[in-house]
């Protein structure tokens, strides 16, 4: 078996990467801190609505929300015994979640790591869905969706996705509907699980007070080697243009809110490129944007925007978005303001100091990073998927320069690509 | 005590790739003057002497390695902190020479003790443009329907007394400020608040106290303000609130009066019964609650140490208030009879000391530890407080059960139309 030692003199960090025999990939990080840190994910998440095996004659759709779904069906055993029981004997604190493109399941702990790590790895492999427990799961789930979607942040954000996009399943909310997952069965349950729940597909990320040996006797004991079996997917293409440059919903709130999105389907495949952008999109912003800019301050001056403006860049395999979101009286005169800005910053060159500060804050968002297990081996999920050293980053970030930032800021912004989304209070 | 009126909890660690630094001024908490306070470090924000303006202080951060400065008013009991944070990238990732630490405390200090002012008091246009932005975060409450039903819990349970688990204060009293009676304020919180410094990281200790006394020597406080909280230890009688407001699921808080709190040094019992009520993945009500009801997705129990009380909160249909508050309360009764096992207790046990022991990973939790319990007079390291754990009995939890009893139930029920709050 080959381990891959990656290090990193100036982060003072190192870690490791193997793939066991059972076909898992485990990256091991020791840290000195308290706390220890496992994540356990595959690369399956709410998009993959459509697939098939490559053995399999036909495609399966599958209702929205089920691999969230999923991911709550996990925790419950054969023998009746809850998961978080078990973990309950170890004193680790488990948890999981579902996003677009992957599922986690994790736990930290400060004692008995070996033992919560076999806990982790044994009950993510052992599915066991009945009609009778996936029926009780609905009235959870049912209470999750909801408070969704009683929740203006969420609610603006979902549609804006579904004014963006016009068939891309980022439309649709990670957990789905309260009628969707009625649809959901038992038997559709174990079809997701035993396409995407393959340990090829999956990785083992562990941070902390770890040793790797220690780390393989484990997976030795619990993990069976599993078959290589090829996924197909079938994803929606999309236009580069937005489906709706508008879409507005009421709820009870005091002041609009709004989250302005600008559409990005030039998506890098090297992995390299793809982080690249990603970092670049994140000094454009703070160019753009950061509480020392003229025109944020002009707007907090007037009163048109507060603290609650953020701004991001979300970019998977197969969406990415510039987001903007806050609260205005007037969501729809800042849409025509902040449009105009943006096409102003493009007729003319970023300013260089802008351009130092903007790196600098980055480059220390990414440090502090590693002052977390929790952080690091999410950072490790994200980059495995993504089949990219996470230490990579920092040369990437290195090699950043302005005119690639100005060139982002030139083509990844157009008229056609931007959407608005408002929440407007009740009156 | 770093000099008269200041304690100082010193953390030292290299394990972190950045150091932390927090400033807290400690005074009593009131309604009226928690949305001052509230103001206030909305104005300290805007700008200093030497950095007069948003975008002079945020360039300065950036250049310091995106350094971050957050203010925040904090409750621990009837006490409230006006806390000041720098946290900065340790000097070792600098690019150049610069002593990032030392830069941001001279940043911080200035923005404590050296705001931009105009004739005496704040910048005008800095006090108007807070003023409208404090007012706007105070009619954004209703925006998160699950912590404004604990929001209106609190003002219907403590109608008589000054507790609240936060507060902006109300709209009506804060349009009515006026810059020159919040800088009057200010400068009576400076000259009367006592003051707690946290540092976490690794530097030359020397050096950080002597910038520190630097910064103090802007603090000559003339006189002292007492702070302390009215505990009540039970409740006379359950009273129950029915709101509504525009959504689709209604949120149920409980609040209780646990009797027991961090000034009577046995406090760990208290928090140990909380994470076998409602504190874990294993908790009573999780697995009652939610896993064999299917009530609803949280079911929790927050207990709060100074003030002497815990709050149930869980998302639930409208249809199913009466069944989730009985089923509550019914899994109370069994802890207050003992009808639980000696499995779940240790399960609780460890999952509290796991908690405890993840405290030392985190610089602000360490802050929030040790202010807790220095404002409580109780010296108590969280390394410590896991032996008292370990040591708790089954007896113990039951007669801590025992004290508590149920105050307020609060139901926010979500309606399609119309709604009072």
């Amino acid at each position: 078996m080959e381990i891959k030692a990656y290090t990193n003199e100036k982060l003072g960090e190192s870690y490791s990467e193997f793939v066991h025999a059972s076909g898992l990939t485990v990256y091991v990080f020791p840290k000195s801190l308290s706390t220890s840190y496992a994540l356990f994910a595959t690369k399956y998440g709410s998009l993959e609505n459509v697939f098939k095996l490559s053995t399999d004659e036909e495609f399966t759709t599958v209702p929205a929300g089920i691999a969230h779904f999923l991911e709550h069906k996990m925790f419950e055993n054969a023998n009746g015994v809850d998961t978080f029981e078990l973990f309950g004997q170890t004193g680790a604190s488990a948890n999981a979640y579902t996003s677009f493109d992957k599922t986690a399941y994790l736990f930290s702990s400060t004692d008995n790591f070996y033992e919560s790590l076999s806990i982790l790895l044994d009950f993510v492999t052992h599915p066991y869905f009945t009609k009778e427990t996936v029926a009780k799961e609905q009235g959870i789930i049912a209470q999750e969706i909801q408070m969704y979607e009683d929740n203006p942040n969420t609610r603006v954000y979902y549609e804006l996705m579904r004014a963006m996009y016009e068939k891309h399943d980022v439309r649709t909310e990670i957990a789905g509907s309260v009628e969707s997952i009625a649809e959901i069965t038992d038997e559709l349950l174990y079809k997701c699980y035993n396409t995407f729940y393959n340990l090829h597909n999956m990785v083992l990320c562990v941070c902390g007070d770890v040793e790797l040996v220690k780390v393989q006797a484990v997976l030795d004991k619990v993990l069976k080697p599993a078959p290589k079996q090829e996924i197909v997917r079938k994803y929606q293409t999309e236009k580069a243009e937005v489906f709706k440059e508008r879409t507005e919903t009421k709820m009870q709130i005091a002041r609009p809110q709004f989250a302005i999105g600008v559409k990005d389907v030039m998506i890098p495949e090297s992995p390299t490129e793809f982080s690249k952008k990603d970092f670049g999109m994140r000094i454009l912003n703070e160019i753009l944007f950061s509480s020392s800019t003229d025109f944020y301050n002009e707007m907090y001056e007037k009163g048109i925007l507060n603290s609650q403006f953020s701004c991001e860049y979300d970019s998977t395999a197969s969406f990415a978005y510039n987001y903007y979101a806050g609260e205005t009286d007037d969501p729809d005169a800042f849409f025509v303001i902040l449009k105009q800005y943006i096409a102003d910053c493009q007729s003319k060159p970023i300013d260089e100091d802008a351009f130092l500060r903007a790196k600098r804050v980055v480059y220390a968002d990414f440090i502090r990073l590693f002052d977390s297990t929790d952080e690091i081996a999410n950072e490790l999920v994200s980059y495995a998927f993504l089949d990219m050293p996470l230490f990579d980053n920092l040369a990437i970030l290195d090699s950043i320069d302005k005119a690639y930032v100005e060139s982002l800021l030139r083509d990844c912004f157009r008229d056609a690509f931007y959407s608005l989304s408002v929440i407007s209070p009740i009156q | 005590m770093l000099t008269e009126r200041v304690a100082l909890n010193w953390i030292e660690t290299d394990k972190f790739k950045s150091n932390f630094l927090s400033v807290s001024f400690a005074v009593p908490f009131e309604k009226t003057n928690a949305a001052k306070n509230a103001l206030i470090l909305k104005i300290l924000k805007r700008g200093t002497v030497s950095y007069p303006d948003m975008i002079a202080l945020s360039k300065k951060l950036e250049y310091l390695y995106s350094a971050e400065i957050y203010t925040k008013t904090a409750c621990f009991g009837e006490t409230q902190l006006l806390q000041f944070s720098l946290d900065v990238l340790d000097d070792r990732f600098a690019m150049e020479n610069t002593d990032i630490l030392a830069e941001g405390l001279k940043v911080l200090s200035e923005i404590i003790f050296a705001p931009v002012t105009e004739n005496g008091i704040f910048k005008q246009t800095y006090f108007e443009s807070e003023k409208r932005n404090l007012l706007d975060d105070i009619h954004a409450e209703i925006n998160n329907k699950g912590k404004y039903a604990l929001l209106r819990a609190c003002e219907h349970m403590f109608a008589n007394e000054r507790y609240r688990i936060s507060s902006l204060g109300d709209a009506e009293t804060v349009a009515s400020f006026t810059n020159a009676e919040i800088y009057r304020w200010y400068q009576e919180v400076l000259d009367s608040a006592s003051i707690e410094i946290t540092f976490v990281g690794k530097t030359d200790e020397q050096k950080l106290k002597n910038a520190l006394r630097v910064m103090l020597e802007n603090y000559k406080p003339s006189k002292s303000v007492a702070i302390g909280t009215e505990v009540v230890r039970s409740a006379r009688d359950v009273r129950e609130v029915h709101e509504e407001c525009v959504g689709k699921q209604g949120n149920l808080v409980m609040g209780f009066r646990t009797g027991t709190v961090l000034a009577d040094g046995d406090y760990p019992k208290m928090a140990l019964l909380s994470e076998l009520y409602g504190g874990s993945a294993t908790s009573m009500l999780f697995m009652n609650v939610r896993e064999k009801m299917s009530l609803c997705y949280y079911c929790a129990s927050i207990p709060e140490a100074v003030k002497g009380v815990m709050f149930v909160r869980a998302g639930i249909e409208n249809k199913n208030f009466e069944k989730a508050r009985d089923a509550i309360l019914e899994q109370l009764n069994l802890l207050q009879k003992g009808s639980f096992t000696s499995e779940a207790l240790d399960s609780a046990k460890l999952s509290l000391i796991n908690a405890y022991r993840e405290i030392a990973d985190n610089p602000q939790s360490l802050q929030n530890w040790y202010i807790g319990r220095t404002l409580s007079g109780i010296v108590q390291s969280p390394e410590e407080a896991i032996e008292v754990v370990r040591g708790i009995t089954k007896e113990e939890i039951v007669a801590t059960a025992n004290k508590i009893s149920p105050d307020t139930v609060y139901f926010l029920e979500g309606v399609q139309n119309g709604g009072v709050c």
